[in-house]
């Protein structure tokens, strides 16, 4: 606290260095200089940050920028090679995690990590009364506590249900709640809006600016842009390891976005295709007819054309992804689907690989990788049958495919036998898409084909899918990015509670018209 | 909770099952509801039941213990014989305290391999089982042993309550019953009431949130197997009392009795869920069904096919009933 002198000193010779009064006042986090490196590989290079009380900061960068990192160093995790880390005044070389939440650093992770097997208030007030000592449970302290901190972020949930029963938003709510209980002063989300509907996140929004009113500071990691502007007052993007930009969000121009991020300017080149008038359109390769499920949609009809990008929209629970999957085969589901003009009988997995309908997951970790098996493996698995012959397996061809593909998308990695977890997850996605195109498909879908990919990665990837859609693919594109529908696809379906309310050519639509229709659609379901 | 949340429970569904089973049996032959036989119920629930405690307590923590058994042979082998042939006069409580001490420290290797070095519980406790029942027969001894220490007898014969019944014989309540109780009470106070039981939720539920709160999983882990290895010395004592000698071919193969009944009581496998009522309820589906099983003078070997059908039929009435809860 060397700085303490300068509090002592006349109110009007320190106004006249605000700089100074602000550090000696309101300055929660000072980080200086910190440099990182792994391996030789330079993570973070002479970075500062500060951050003031009650501050939101949105950090943005492309995977591998750095972000993780110096988040993972102001919360203890990493110690820096270079640099201190000032927190409310107290300087260190080596932060341990231990002297972070001391400080008052907090993170609220993807996952949330909370306990999905305890209730509530046992989750939020668990660390506190771990920390306290106590050897017993006090259940009416812990209850206590709990209540206390959901009043602070003035919301109400309850307080004995057990938390694997609420909802990704609910889930969210309690490792908010647990952090703030812990005396938080600087709290750290890691894109903490994936999950959530546009209402959901309105009122985390509230939460936050709550939260900014009590002196809390927020930094936010975000990839989506209009979430960044709508709720930060500075914005700080890392590239390669540097900060290459910290600036007020008001003064900052959104356009230059990408150009900070990546170094280089992205031109953004809408999807040239326009589909000819009902004459000369040609019959369409898949045709929908009054397709329903249970609990999810209803009366869905819609046509895809050869070379059509058709993009589907909504939001959050609204039905897209119960559609895309019984496109695919997955769940029960009435009405009629036609390919080429052929009815098809679609009821399961493989029956949509026999009509060449090929599908890339939202959630590719889960559902599109086999993480720990080569690149190889999961490019050919889903068209293992084209390869070798009289039923014996081929290694040598396979990985000639695989080497294709790579080539083919852009892929960077070290080689085909490296394992898919070793990639980036832009590289991750287009492994899937790799796979799907490799049995040639006529029909892809795709859903939220760029979640948790960098800006780079994503401009990449619609340029792909562009480019399959001129070779005669029909493309299905669900996602609830705005930016990525407009740019990507030629017609849009909007769907609300599990119907379709719209269709318009994306010519026809500005960014801000859709946003509007996206959100009266979550207003009118409340 | 109101009644309608009770009904859902799956304490309620198990406690339903339970009675209609008692029901039929009673129809069956009514000499099940007997004083005698409900006082043979509860003494034949206390081996199985204090052991599923221990064994409760490691399914919460995400692990599964197939060493119990070959534990309780060991501690009550040993301590059998060392003081049978040293100390015969040895009082009770002397015999149970170094009955514990020997299973906790059986415990204590299984909690290097598992807590320690991390390797999967269920290996580690299959290799030590077989490790334990090889070394105890080729060191401490093969042969059954009956020249036990005096206060054992004197316990198997020590009831607490005693009825004259209507054909002249007398129905036995065995105090043995109020160890079972002890641990049932002393179990559900650590699960429920300490912090080092909730920790054992925490770390069962989700390990990699349990490290970054802080907790040591080391140490938690270190606790429960050590805690299972306790729970399996004081069984082996009760076993040689019940038996009156100590045969070291004994217990082991058993496990799947202990483990059905703690699995049917709702924890699920994978760790963090379940409680000691539900595991008592469990403990009493498979003795009385065990048990009646001999009284409808069905053979032995239907009692293996039965418990092996309820462990699955058990599990899979959970599963089912909990996938329903969440679409529903």
């Amino acid at each position: 606290m060397k700085l303490l002198p300068l509090q002592a000193a006349a109110s009007d010779n320190y106004l006249l260095h605000g700089r100074l009064k602000g550090y000696a006042m309101d300055t929660l986090l000072e980080v200086k200089g910190i440099s990182k490196t792994f391996g030789g590989v330079k993570a973070l290079q002479d970075v500062d940050l500060r951050v003031e009380k009650g501050q939101t900061c949105c950090m943005m960068g492309e995977n591998g920028s750095g972000k993780s990192t110096l988040i993972k160093i102001i919360s203890g995790v990493y110690s820096p090679d270079k640099g201190e880390i000032i927190l409310n005044g107290h300087t260190y070389k080596k932060l341990t995690p231990a002297e972070a939440i001391r400080e008052g650093v907090q993170i609220i992770y993807q996952d949330f990590s909370i306990f999905p097997n305890l209730s509530v208030a046992e989750n939020i007030a668990f660390p506190v009364l771990e920390n306290s000592g106590a050897r017993l449970l006090d259940r009416q302290k812990m209850r206590t506590i709990a209540k206390e901190a959901l009043d602070r972020i003035e919301v109400t949930l309850p307080l004995d249900r057990m938390v694997e029963q609420l909802p990704v938003a609910g889930k969210q709510i309690v490792a908010i709640a647990r952090g703030i209980i812990q005396n938080a002063k600087l709290l750290i989300m890691d894109e903490p809006t994936t999950a959530l509907t546009y209402r959901e996140i309105e009122a985390l929004y509230r939460i936050i600016d709550g939260l900014r009113k009590q002196g809390v500071a927020v930094i936010f990691v975000s990839h989506k842009l209009e979430e960044v502007f709508k709720i930060s007052e500075r914005i700080v993007i890392l590239r390669n390891g540097r900060k290459v930009l910290d600036s007020d969000a008001g003064t900052f121009d959104r356009t230059k976005t990408a150009y900070y991020m990546t170094g280089r300017e992205i031109p953004v080149v809408p999807y040239d295709f326009i589909l000819p008038d009902n004459n000369s359109r040609g019959d369409p390769i898949l045709r929908v007819n009054g397709l329903s499920m249970k609990d999810a949609f209803t009366d869905i009809s819609f046509s895809l054309y050869p070379k059509e990008i058709l993009g589907i929209t909504g939001q959050l629970g609204c039905g897209r992804t119960e559609l895309a999957k019984a496109l695919f085969g997955i769940g029960r589901h009435t009405g009629s689907i036609e390919v080429n003009g052929v009815p098809a009988q679609i009821d399961s997995i493989q029956d949509t690989r026999r009509y060449g309908i090929g599908y890339v997951p939202e959630d590719r970790l889960a559902e599109g990788l086999f993480l720990v098996k080569p690149l190889t493996d999961n490019i050919t698995v889903s068209s293992i049958d084209k390869y070798g012959s009289r039923r014996l397996y081929h290694r040598k061809e396979l990985i000639t495919a695989a080497d294709h593909w790579l080539k083919e998308l852009e892929i960077t990695a070290a080689g085909a036998e490296e394992p898919a977890s070793t990639l980036s997850g832009g590289n991750q996605q287009r492994i899937v898409l790799a796979k799907w195109l490799a049995t040639d498909p006529q029909i892809l879908i795709l859903n939220c084909p760029t979640v948790g990919v960098d800006i780079g990665s994503k401009n990449q990837i619609h340029e792909i899918i562009k480019d399959l859609a001129r070779r005669g693919i029909g493309i299905i594109v669900i996602s609830d990015d705005i930016a990525e529908i407009l740019t990507v696809c030629s017609r849009i379906l909007v769907m609300k509670n599990g119907k379709i309310t719209r269709e318009v050519d994306s010519v026809r639509i500005t960014a801000d018209e859709l946003e509007q229709e996206l959100i009266s659609a979550a207003d009118e379901e409340t | 909770m109101n009644l309608k949340q009770i009904t859902k429970t799956s304490e309620f569904f198990l406690l339903t099952v339970i009675l209609a089973i008692f029901v039929v049996f009673c129809f069956v032959n009514p000499a099940f509801f007997s004083l005698g036989n409900l006082f043979d119920i509860a003494k034949s629930m206390v081996e199985t039941g204090i052991l599923a405690m221990g064994c409760l307590v490691v399914l919460v923590s995400g692990g599964l213990d197939l060493s119990f058994m070959a534990v309780a042979v060991f501690a009550m082998h040993s301590v059998s014989l060392f003081f049978g042939r040293n100390y015969n006069g040895a009082p009770l409580p002397l015999l149970i305290l170094c009955a514990i001490v020997v299973g906790t420290l059986v415990g204590l290797i299984n909690s290097f391999f598992i807590a320690k070095l991390g390797l999967p519980s269920f290996i580690v406790t299959l290799g030590t089982s077989n490790v334990i029942s090889g070394l105890c027969l080729a060191f401490i001894g093969s042969k059954q042993y009956n020249k036990i220490p005096a206060s054992m007898l004197a316990f198997s014969k020590w009831n607490i309550i005693s009825v004259e019944n209507a054909a002249g014989g007398k129905s036995n309540l065995h105090g043995s019953v109020i160890i079972l109780a002890a641990v049932i009470v002393l179990t559900t106070f650590l699960l429920r009431k300490t912090m080092l039981g909730r920790s054992i939720y925490c770390v069962g539920g989700n390990p990699v949130s349990a490290a970054r709160v802080g907790l040591n999983r080391t140490k938690i882990l270190l606790f429960v197997y050590c805690f299972m290895g306790g729970i399996a010395g004081l069984v082996g004592i009760l076993h040689v009392s019940f038996q009156r000698m100590s045969n070291p071919y004994d217990l082991v193969g058993n496990e799947l009795n202990v483990i059905a009944a703690v699995v049917i009581g709702g924890p699920r496998v994978g760790g963090g869920y379940g409680n000691t009522a539900g595991t008592i309820l469990g403990v009493l589906l498979i003795t009385m069904i065990n048990n009646s099983l001999v009284m409808l003078r069905i053979p032995t070997f239907w009692q293996k096919a039965v418990v092996g059908m309820i462990i699955i039929i058990g599990t899979a009435a959970q599963i089912l009933r909990y996938r329903r809860s969440q679409t529903a």
